[in-house]
């Protein structure tokens, strides 16, 4: 999917406050705003290598599904694999991708952006 | 039978990189690897690890199974190329995330399973593709960090 990369430029966006969760590797959960992992192995929205991402979940069952049925193909974890955090946020500028509205001027789906295994359009945008 | 002898002689280190009383794979640099016979002794510890019978490992690292068997048994008569070694420090990053993720007995699970991220493959099969280590050891590392 071709990502009409001009109406990025223009999108609206908002403010937006509140908690937001990150499951964390457990060797790696001392450090919790830490985005070299992402940046060293690239991430969904975010090319490995090109710049770093900080990936966090409106709820725990967000985070759950991201860690489990991506590469780790549903199979049972190790008890204490992952580390949650839990943050408290203010964020000045967001751009919902999952607004419908959003996504129809960029000319994408939920599912270009949400598929497992293929980041190519998610990762136009981040781009 | 006369036993096979090696035609060169196999330089034997006194000290294992993989100590049993390590609980982790160390990550070898090439320089280590190339000095010792550790690195027979990692391309073993990966590959029951995955659960790769020594053709399939081959196939993965795009040599003989001659070639696997005799790294094994610490012989250098064919001396590992260096992208046979990137591609061990890669399954080395494999090991390392999927030891931080699941017990030993969930990751020949994980190996045989079907996987959403991979194309829909086994990650068994998805190893022997051109690149296949390297994208998995990207996607696992990516997990949680």
């Amino acid at each position: 999917m071709q990502v009409n990369t001009e109406a990025l430029e223009s999108l609206q966006s908002e403010a937006l406050t509140g908690t937001f969760y990150r499951y964390i590797r457990t060797r790696y959960a001392d450090k919790p705003l830490s985005t070299n992992g992402a940046f060293v192995n690239g991430g969904r929205y975010n090319v490995a290598g090109s710049f770093a991402a900080l990936y966090l979940g409106f709820n725990l069952e967000t985070c759950e599904a991201e860690v489990s049925q991506g590469i780790l193909a549903g199979v049972p974890l190790k008890r204490g694999a992952f580390t949650v955090w839990e943050y408290e946020a203010s964020l000045s500028f967001v751009v919902r991708l999952d607004d419908p509205a959003i996504q129809a001027q960029i000319g994408v789906t939920d599912k270009d952006i949400t598929i497992s295994g293929n980041h190519w359009t998610a990762s136009q945008i981040g781009e | 039978m006369p036993k096979t002898v090696p035609k060169t002689p196999v330089k034997k280190t006194t000290k294992s990189s993989l100590s049993p009383k390590t609980k982790r794979p160390k990550t070898l640099s090439m320089q280590t690897m190339q000095k010792s016979d550790s690195f027979g002794k990692t391309v073993c510890y990966l590959r029951e690890l995955f659960g790769f019978t020594k053709k399939d490992f081959a196939d993965v690292l795009n040599v003989n199974e001659k070639t696997i068997r005799r790294w094994e048994m610490g012989l250098t008569e064919v001396m590992p190329h260096t992208s046979h070694k990137k591609a061990i420090m890669t399954l080395q990053t494999v090991a390392e995330s999927l030891s931080d993720l699941f017990e030993p007995d969930m990751i020949k699970v994980w190996v045989d399973r079907p996987n959403p991220a991979l194309q829909g493959e086994r990650p068994r099969d998805y190893a022997r593709k051109p690149g296949g280590i390297f994208i998995m050891a990207n996607l696992l590392g990516a997990v949680g960090r």
